[in-house]
């Protein structure tokens, strides 16, 4: 007898059914690796590395074109946080998204709220706010010079009919960071606009039918009631892209400002452009781009700790 | 003067007339179920009554107020929908609610935190909160009340949505399809609950479904619609015994009415295999008719006895009852029938049987779908 169960339950003791799984679990587990192992690669070559690169540049001295270099550990970031110009970009990068991310959600939203009411020329109104997305902004920016001109700028002759003395839009240290956000804004609105649409369009029907039957007369009171509540995630996901489009701000400071003047629009990324590429001193500038990564990251993680609970309810 | 009613609605899109000149009037209490396959034009009648929509023609009014012009926020009517529509937001308590805090508070004692500065929103507040207790005691979801829609079964979202319909005493209930998500064991119960809210709220009701069994047995009325058009409102065992058009015949009842091409003889009789089925249809010799027999008023009798040969060809067992498919000998006509299982123990497919259709069971309706009077209801079926 005890032979018999011995045949049955096999030399490891585990009947052969058991045993089979656990030959095809293991089977499944290495093929599931070797699909993941591109994937996983590739993440390690093009993502972690370069990061994990710029963190060990951050302690060095290294400049480009410089043999040597020694590993000064934290010096880099001692000098940063005394460093007037990197302070000064910091606040101008911070003022900076602090006017257009919200402006471009907001407007954004109001934007994706009049298309979506209203069926007539949908499709052209929606074409017309994505064009600055699709548009190359180095191109579009000599076209804003020129608006924002203070002399031949069609912007300052239409204020000087009305009797206004228009300001120097870039050229003039008060007014430039604000010039800028106007672009800024101008430029992601659009999209913005289309992620609002996508999210509108998710929005059952019934909902807004419920509403007003509940007594949701103004449409003031079905957007509250429904429409804020149910584009939750969305409006969540479009103040992160806002925020991190802002933060990112360069193409516009390089080709209409270059960060003057006198420092009025040093923005990070053109802080770090310039000790990188002028400069050449790249541990320097790496030491920046870590904290500008270590900003941006804080942030996410705020807003999703803070509100991602707040806005999905299943 | 009728609690509830649509007068004359009619509404296009285009060229296609959706809704057909219908009037539908409601007593106090009273529940009437609209009922059609869909695209029939029900829920657009319903969307019609709570001014969710509006139709070219035609009033609606309760209690005898004219409010076809009246937002749907002014008309105090009360809709339950297919989906439920609750908002995901809010918890069940809350959901429940949002008919009370729209109505008895104002916009700004709404607001966040403006509002508790207002003298007398926390008493009409607390009186809120009574309120939805009460009713959602009386539907047994009070330990859900703190619960999101996410965090509810189907059935649990039901009931908040139909704790939210009951909350406000409305002037009328509608209700589109409010069973049509759950399953069917559900549903049949929920059908039951339903009646006895309406029962004791006594509020008049519409209530949207394409399942006839469902209008059958939950409705003092049924209204019968196809294709834009009201065919017949009436209570159930008349729309189910006296059927004014072919359409309501066919769709009201299962297995499906039995239906069978005809023209008339002598004396306005239909012959069907040497039976004569009815007497005394008006029209001359050879008008065209459409005879309609119920499966349960056809009895299988052995083959050669006086009455309709006829072939089966299928056997549905039931349990609690068998439907018999038939094939008319000499025919491309068939028969359906329901049969006790004792009954039909014997029979299998393939076997010739007779058939004996009950006297006054033959329903006769005219080319264009209209019942046709009978000038002299038959007593017993006669061979001939």
């Amino acid at each position: 007898m005890s032979e018999i169960a011995a045949v049955i339950t096999g030399p490891s003791g585990q009947s052969p059914a058991r045993q089979a799984a656990a030959r095809a679990a293991k089977r499944e587990e290495r093929v599931a690796w070797q699909l993941a192992a591109p994937a996983i690669m590739l993440i390690l070559l093009l993502v972690l590395l370069p990061t994990l690169a710029v963190f060990v540049f951050s302690l060095t001295n290294y400049e480009l074109g410089y043999d040597d270099f020694q590993f000064i550990g934290f010096e880099n970031y001692a000098e940063l946080f005394g460093d007037r110009t990197f302070l000064i970009s910091l606040k101008n990068t911070t003022l900076y998204t602090a006017i257009v991310a919200p402006l471009s959600v907001l407007i954004g939203l109001g934007v994706a709220l009049l298309i979506e009411s209203e069926t007539r020329g949908r499709a052209f109104f929606r074409t017309a706010y994505f064009l600055p997305v699709a548009s190359l902004l180095v191109a579009m920016a000599t076209v804003f010079q020129y608006l924002l001109h203070p002399t031949i700028g069609p912007v300052n002759a239409i204020l000087s009919m009305l009797g206004i003395a228009g300001p120097n839009w870039l050229g003039s240290s008060s007014t430039v960071l604000i010039s800028l956000a106007i672009i800024g804004v101008w430029q992601s609105v659009g999209f913005n606009m289309v992620l609002f649409l996508a999210g509108l369009t998710a929005i059952p029907r019934e909902l807004y039918a419920a509403a007003q039957v509940d007594g949701a007369k103004s449409s003031w009171e079905r957007f509250r009631l429904v429409t804020w509540p149910m584009l939750g995630p969305t409006t969540l996901f479009v103040t992160t892209i806002s925020i991190i489009n802002a933060v990112k701000v360069f193409e516009t400071v390089k080709t209409l400002t270059e960060g003057g003047p006198n420092k009025s629009s040093e923005v990070l990324l053109w802080t770090i452009y310039q000790e990188g590429f002028v400069y050449l001193r790249v541990g320097y500038a790496s030491a920046m781009t870590v904290i500008f990564l270590a900003v941006l990251i804080v942030l996410m993680i705020l807003q999703y700790r803070v509100v991602d609970r707040k806005v999905h309810y299943a | 003067m009728s609690a509830f009613s649509l007068k004359n609605i009619s509404k296009s899109y285009g060229p296609s007339r959706i809704l057909d000149d219908i009037t539908i009037e409601a007593g106090e209490g009273e529940f009437i179920a609209l009922v059609g396959p869909s695209g029939c034009g029900k829920s657009t009648l319903l969307r019609i009554a709570a001014g969710l929509d509006h139709g070219d023609d035609g009033s609606v009014s309760m209690g005898g107020r004219d409010i076809t012009a009246e937002h749907p926020a002014d008309r105090n009517v009360a809709m339950v929908f297919q989906s439920y529509a609750l908002y995901p937001h809010l918890t069940a308590a809350q959901n429940i609610a949002v008919p009370l805090t729209m109505r008895n508070l104002s916009a700004l004692e709404r607001m966040p935190f403006v509002g508790r500065l207002i003298p007398g929103r926390a008493e009409r507040q607390v009186a809120i909160r009574q309120q939805v207790a009460t009713t959602a005691a009386s539907l047994r979801i009070d330990h859900l009340l703190d619960r999101k829609p996410g965090h509810m079964s189907g059935g649990q979202r039901q009931r908040v949505a139909l704790a939210r319909a009951l909350v406000r005493q409305p002037g009328v209930f509608l209700m589109d399809e409010p069973l049509s998500n759950l399953d069917a064991n559900l549903r049949v119960h929920t059908r039951a609950e339903i009646v006895e809210l309406h029962r004791r709220a006594g509020v008049p009701t519409l209530y949207v479904t394409h399942d006839q069994a469902e209008a059958l047995s939950m409705a003092d009325r049924v209204a019968v619609m196809m294709g834009g058009k009201l065919l017949q409102i009436d209570e159930p065992s008349r729309i189910y015994d006296d059927p004014r058009h072919i359409e309501v015949a066919q769709f009201i009842g299962s297995p499906r009415i039995n239906v069978l091409d005809a023209v008339t003889s002598e004396n306005g009789a239909v012959v069907l295999g040497g039976n004569v089925l009815v007497e005394g249809v008006a029209g001359p010799v050879g008008t065209p008719v459409q005879i309609a027999i119920r499966p349960e008023r056809i009895k299988l009798r052995p083959a050669g006895g006086g009455g309709i040969p006829a072939i089966v060809s299928r056997l549905e067992f039931l349990g609690s009852e068998v439907i018999v498919f038939t094939r008319i000998d000499g025919s491309d006509g068939s028969f359906t029938m329901k049969a006790a299982p004792q009954d039909v123990a014997h029979v299998a497919a393939g076997m010739p049987v007779t058939l004996e259709v009950d006297p006054g069971a033959c329903l006769v309706f005219g080319k264009d779908g209209l019942r046709v009077p009978l000038r002299t209801p038959i007593k017993q079926m006669a061979h001939v």
